[in-house]
């Protein structure tokens, strides 16, 4: 309720502070000094009274009885409004102008009364008191004086009344009171309507903040016009804005960060104190597939790798050594998908450490480096083998110049053998290097399928006879046109189809056929071998890459056949692939290639017949 | 705040998890030696058995003490009994791996087979068994669990066609025979690989529902 240190309380406390300060106090000394004075007054007057009347008394001469006396006294007395009262030595009342003359027998003795005592002592007695008789104040005054006549040497005593004086006092100093209680209570209200007003000033501006603190955006704050309050309004109203600015600097830049955060390819992970997930972007859900990322599961959860795992406890077991503030890791998540993982412990002073794991995928950089370390290995191993044999062969011939015909001239020939298997790699791989080099397509124009697959076939007769592999040759009997160059697509479909007689088993077929579709036509080439298992297919069509190396080198291809294929074909807006095992057998496999349709070239039909007599021959 | 209790249930999840990373890690290995015939990698995986069997026996300690030091009620209970039930079968997904491996090592050095599609989907069949339930035990994701029952009899047929195949390959091919035979034994290694998937996730249906499904959990 009232709490002493509630503002209107301490406000109405220093009021009435104030209140007996400047007027209470003032009006009582003014009250005490006003009494005093008239109190002085009213004695020097009764004493200047008793005098005349002593005066009057000497002046009368001697009275006739005290009867005379009494009137006299009486006369005087009722004229001037006091009390005479006359006493002889002994205290005994002589006369008093109060009463008959009979009845001051019955006063009684006046000798102990103070004034009295002091007029006896030779002073001019003075003293303010009740009187015995009325009850009320008076001032009483009294003085010795010499007897006159039959009057005795005695003691005058006047009585003047006090009380009227002391009422109007009296009645001043309760108004004085009155006024000042007034004063206290009127205060009250005052304050608290004053307070109440304070307090909707107030509570607008508590309104004003609270918006300010509750609302992103931040307006001009509006107030009540109030001289006294306008400095508070306006500074207010700039705090607001710069908080206002602030807000918007700190949320652009939050966005910002959220966006960086949230766009990098790399995937991250923050971990708290206690190796919980805090916070995770977008790419590393790619990364984690073992379910939900789930804030405050522990990295071992959503990645299933132990080391990540073990490398976190480790660092946020550590103490703060340079040494044990950052870590990295290279692990295999899934088969080839590699990932560098750095992982960087953040501490700041008096804080719970915090771990930052970043995942960066280097499975792309690993295959690369992987296919550069196959292909130096595969180069330097292709053109050492038949350089071994001639650096024998040559060898052998030097030692003994005496040579015999024959056996020289079969050591020359395999020398030459071995030099022109080397003449066809350089080649191939110079040949290799140009159809990389070549980023734009080729030049192309509409070129036969079945015409080139008929040159294709020519060159692999003789190795087909030998096996008995038959051509089952499923195109259409008027060819097909693609967009492509005449030679380069011989060749396309010389490597593939040696590639399939050589592997095909003796006696069998390989099948060449054709699938149009809208813009690009498929023609694919299988055969009846032993196939190529799932692993290899994804490299078989890199430089030197070969399934069983032992195999291949007596066959004498260069193993870059299917690698020259497959630029050919990408530089002509086409694809290359592969599929094995043949469907619905365990054995086989498929090669597909495709090229752009091409409308044919008006007027030649004719050499389309002929290609069509052409291709069906090879059948057989 | 955690408690003491918690964290030591927080650790034997850990470790599971732990032997389960190595458990799947040993079966793929195995299974890249055997297609790629890398005979290192295979070496590599025999050589590892170790690690796993150590967990299992850790696992095995751990349960006992929280069982006796603890007394675990309802679902704690269950958890703790479960684990004990994965690390078993963890333990063996590793020794199946083991088996493979050393097939791996006899066939990679002999000429190899024509390929075996059933075989390769065999593999990722019970590859994808094992992946499936490791993430249904994180996530006690009791459905994800069923699917993996449900994949069980996938793999059985599996077995037979490579069974099938590897039969009628060898009435032609005589001198392949021996080849064919270690190859039939890996594949009932990876059916057997798969029977312990579904036995771990029987066990975690016990643990998040609290009823026993064993040998039925298919429905």
């Amino acid at each position: 309720m009232f709490k002493l240190s509630s503002l209107r309380v301490r406000l109405i406390g220093i009021l009435w502070g104030f209140l007996v300060l400047c007027v209470v106090l003032p009006c009582w000394r003014m009250y005490g000094d006003v009494h005093e004075k008239i109190v002085i007054e009213a004695k020097a007057r009764a004493v200047d009274d008793l005098n005349l009347v002593h005066w009057l008394l000497k002046q009368h001469g001697a009275f006739e009885g005290l009867p005379q006396l009494q009137s006299w006294a009486v006369g005087i007395a009722e004229s001037q409004g006091f009390r005479i009262t006359y006493l002889d030595d002994s205290g005994k009342v002589i006369f008093d102008s109060l009463f008959a003359p009979d009845e001051i027998p019955q006063l009684g003795e006046f000798g102990t009364r103070p004034e009295i005592l002091q007029a006896r002592r030779g002073e001019v007695g003075v003293i303010v008191r009740l009187s015995t008789l009325t009850q009320r104040e008076h001032i009483f005054v009294a003085k010795q004086v010499e007897g006159a006549g039959d009057l005795p040497a005695g003691i005058l005593r006047l009585a003047v009344p006090f009380w009227q004086t002391n009422r109007a006092l009296d009645a001043l100093s309760r108004g004085l009171n009155l006024s000042v209680l007034l004063a206290f209570l009127g205060m009250i209200p005052a304050v608290l309507l004053w307070r109440r007003e304070l307090g909707k000033s107030m509570k607008k501006f508590v309104e004003a903040t609270e918006r300010v603190s509750a609302q992103d955006e931040v307006h001009a704050l509006r107030f009540p016009d109030d001289d006294e309050l306008q400095p508070l309004a306006e500074a207010l109203n700039h705090m607001a804005r710069q908080i206002g600015e602030r807000f918007r600097i700190m949320r652009e830049e939050k966005e910002q960060l959220e966006a960086v955060f949230e766009g990098m390819q790399e995937g991250v992970m923050v971990l708290d104190s206690r190796g919980r997930i805090r916070r995770t972007n977008r790419s590393l859900s790619a990364i984690a597939t073992r379910g939900p990322i789930t804030i405050g599961r522990q990295p071992m959860e959503v990645l299933m790798n132990y080391e990540i795992q073990e490398a976190c406890e480790r660092l946020l077991g550590a103490r703060d050594e340079e040494s044990s503030k950052r870590v990295n890791l290279q692990v295999e998540l899934e088969r080839e998908r590699t990932y560098d993982v750095n992982i960087v412990k953040l501490q700041e002073a008096g804080k719970e450490p915090v771990l930052i794991i970043v995942f960066h995928n280097i499975s792309e950089l690993k295959r690369l480096e992987k296919v550069r370390q196959d292909f130096v290995a595969n180069v330097s191993h292709e053109l050492r083998t038949p350089l071994t044999s001639v650096k024998g062969y040559t060898e052998t011939l030097l030692a003994d110049p005496q040579f015999d015909k024959e056996p020289a001239a079969s050591f020359l020939r395999t020398i030459l053998r071995n030099t022109n298997h080397m003449v066809m790699i350089v080649d191939d791989l110079l040949k290799l290097a140009r159809l990389e080099a070549r980023d734009q397509r080729m030049e192309s124009s509409p070129v036969n399928a079945l015409e080139a697959l008929g040159v294709a076939w020519k060159s692999c007769e003789a190795m087909a006879e030998a096996k008995r592999v038959r051509l089952e040759n499923r195109m259409p009997p008027e060819g097909v046109y693609v967009q492509a160059d005449m030679d380069r697509l011989v060749q396309v479909f010389r490597n593939l189809l040696e590639n399939a007689v050589k592997y095909s088993p003796e006696g069998e077929a390989i099948t060449i056929s054709c699938e149009e579709g809208d813009s690009l036509c498929t023609f694919s080439v299988q055969d009846n071998g032993m196939g190529i298992p799932a692993h290899h297919q994804q490299r078989i069509f890199e430089r030197f890459y070969r399934i069983e190396r032992h195999r291949d080198r007596e066959s004498g291809s260069t193993g870059l056949g299917l690698a020259i294929c497959r630029h050919i074909i990408l530089n002509f807006g086409g694809q290359l692939w592969l599929q094995s095992p043949n469907p619905g057998v365990l054995r086989g496999s498929t090669f597909f290639f495709s090229l752009p349709k091409a409308a044919p070239p008006s007027g030649i039909e004719n050499r389309a017949h002929e290609g069509a007599d052409n291709g069906s021959s090879l059948e057989g | 705040m955690e408690t003491r209790f918690q964290q030591e249930m927080r650790q034997l999840k850990m470790t599971i998890l732990q032997m389960a990373a190595l458990s799947e890690t040993a079966l793929k290995k195995a299974l890249q030696a055997l297609f790629e015939r890398n005979i290192p990698l295979a070496d590599d995986v025999v050589a590892r058995d170790q690690e796993i069997n150590l967990l299992e026996v850790a696992v095995d300690r751990h349960c006992l003490r929280l069982l006796a030091l603890e007394q675990p009620m309802a679902r704690d209970l269950r958890f703790i009994i479960g684990c004990m039930r994965i690390a078993v079968d963890l333990e063996r997904v590793a020794d199946q791996a083991v088996n493979v491996a050393q097939r791996a090592q006899f066939l990679g050095a002999r000429p190899p087979l024509p390929p075996n599609p059933a075989l390769e989907q065999l593999a990722a069949t019970a590859l994808d068994m094992l992946s499936s339930v490791i993430s249904a035990f994180i996530n006690e994701n009791v459905s994800q669990a069923a699917d993996v029952c449900q994949m069980d009899d996938n793999a059985d047929e599996l077995n037979v066609k490579v069974l099938k195949d590897l039969l009628d390959y060898m009435v032609n091919e005589v001198p392949a025979v021996e080849r064919s035979v270690q190859t039939i034994i890996a594949a009932r290694c990876l059916e057997r690989a798969a029977d312990q998937a579904t036995n771990i996730a029987e066990s975690i249906i016990f643990i998040v529902k609290g009823v026993n499904v064993k040998h039925h959990c298919e429905q």
